[in-house]
């Protein structure tokens, strides 16, 4: 064997070793932080993209509305009413699922983890009303909750046909 | 084997700085990763503005078709009282401006407004209309 030739001796080995280790230490933390900051920030993502698709269904529905008659029964947590097409539409929250039931049929889910789902009425004089005859605008208040982090969205509907 | 002349493996310095640079780098580009990522707001805030100036366009919108297109709340103003119905939420601020635009010539009345709704705060976005007075 040539004079310059020798393998690594075992304190050599275990010194790379441990620095090996030291690294691949910080390299978890770093990598587990940024991983766990993707999964929060696609959760929120999904939630404001179901929250966003759920307001934007209930406000062509209303916008459908042709009179106040057609209103079958209105609260702050629920509203029902008789589409253009003669099928009755429904808004309903059930355990965390914002339901849309549409005539006696099944009911479709419009979106999860909802913790509140809110209605307020408003006359044509923009006071609050609790009567479905005088209803021309709809406000509709979603909660929802993911990663930790909650917030709300609200829409608006001006009922165009309830003139 | 006999090695050839001139060849030769890394070192173990060679190696150790190898592993270090790779180390530190892959590191970095982690945390580069995780501060972009911490940036995605903690609310999806723009929606939730787009959501609330458009709920007021709505209300002004129903004003003109309801009441008219000179009734109270559509008076030309930089800051106009808005809406029982524009509502807002948390950590947002709703404001609105209503310009008149006159005919030509310019005989002092107005034959359309423009509707400026803007929402401040955690995310910033104007929607804007133009109501007719026919």
């Amino acid at each position: 064997m040539m004079k310059s030739q020798r393998a690594f001796t075992l304190v050599e080995f275990v010194f790379v070793i441990l620095i090996l280790s030291v690294l691949s230490a910080f390299s978890t933390i770093a990598i587990n932080a940024g991983y766990s900051s993707y999964l929060n920030a696609n959760q929120l993502l999904t939630a404001e993209a179901q929250g966003r698709q759920a307001l934007e269904i209930m406000m062509r529905d209303m916008h459908q509305l042709r009179s106040s008659a057609d209103i079958v029964s209105m609260s702050t947590s629920a509203l029902s009413f008789v589409a253009t097409n003669g099928q009755t539409i429904s808004y309903t929250l059930n355990a965390g699922l914002l339901m849309r039931q549409i005539g006696v049929g099944t009911s479709q889910i419009l979106g999860q983890g909802i913790v509140s789902l809110g209605f307020t009425y408003y006359d044509i004089n923009n006071v609050v009303t609790t009567i479905a005859a005088n209803t021309r605008y709809i406000n509709v208040n979603l909660g929802l909750t993911q990663s930790n982090a909650s917030f709300h969205m609200s829409a608006g509907i001006f009922t165009r046909d309830l003139i | 084997m006999k090695a050839l002349h001139g060849q030769r493996g890394a070192s173990l310095m060679e190696l150790i700085t190898f592993i270090l640079m790779t180390n530190i780098s892959v590191v970095a580009l982690m945390l580069v990763f995780t501060t972009i990522m911490n940036k995605v707001p903690a609310t999806p805030t723009l929606s939730i503005a787009n959501l609330l100036a458009n709920q007021c366009m709505e209300s002004y919108i129903g004003q003109r078709r309801l009441l008219g297109y000179s009734n109270s709340l559509l008076t030309c103003s930089n800051s106009p009282s808005l809406p029982a119905n524009c509502t807002t939420l948390p950590g947002f601020n709703v404001a609105a401006t209503i310009a008149c635009n006159v005919t030509l010539p310019n005989d002092g009345s107005s034959i359309s407004k423009t509707i400026s709704v803007t929402v401040s705060g955690l995310a910033k976005t104007t929607m804007t209309a133009l109501l007719a007075s026919y």
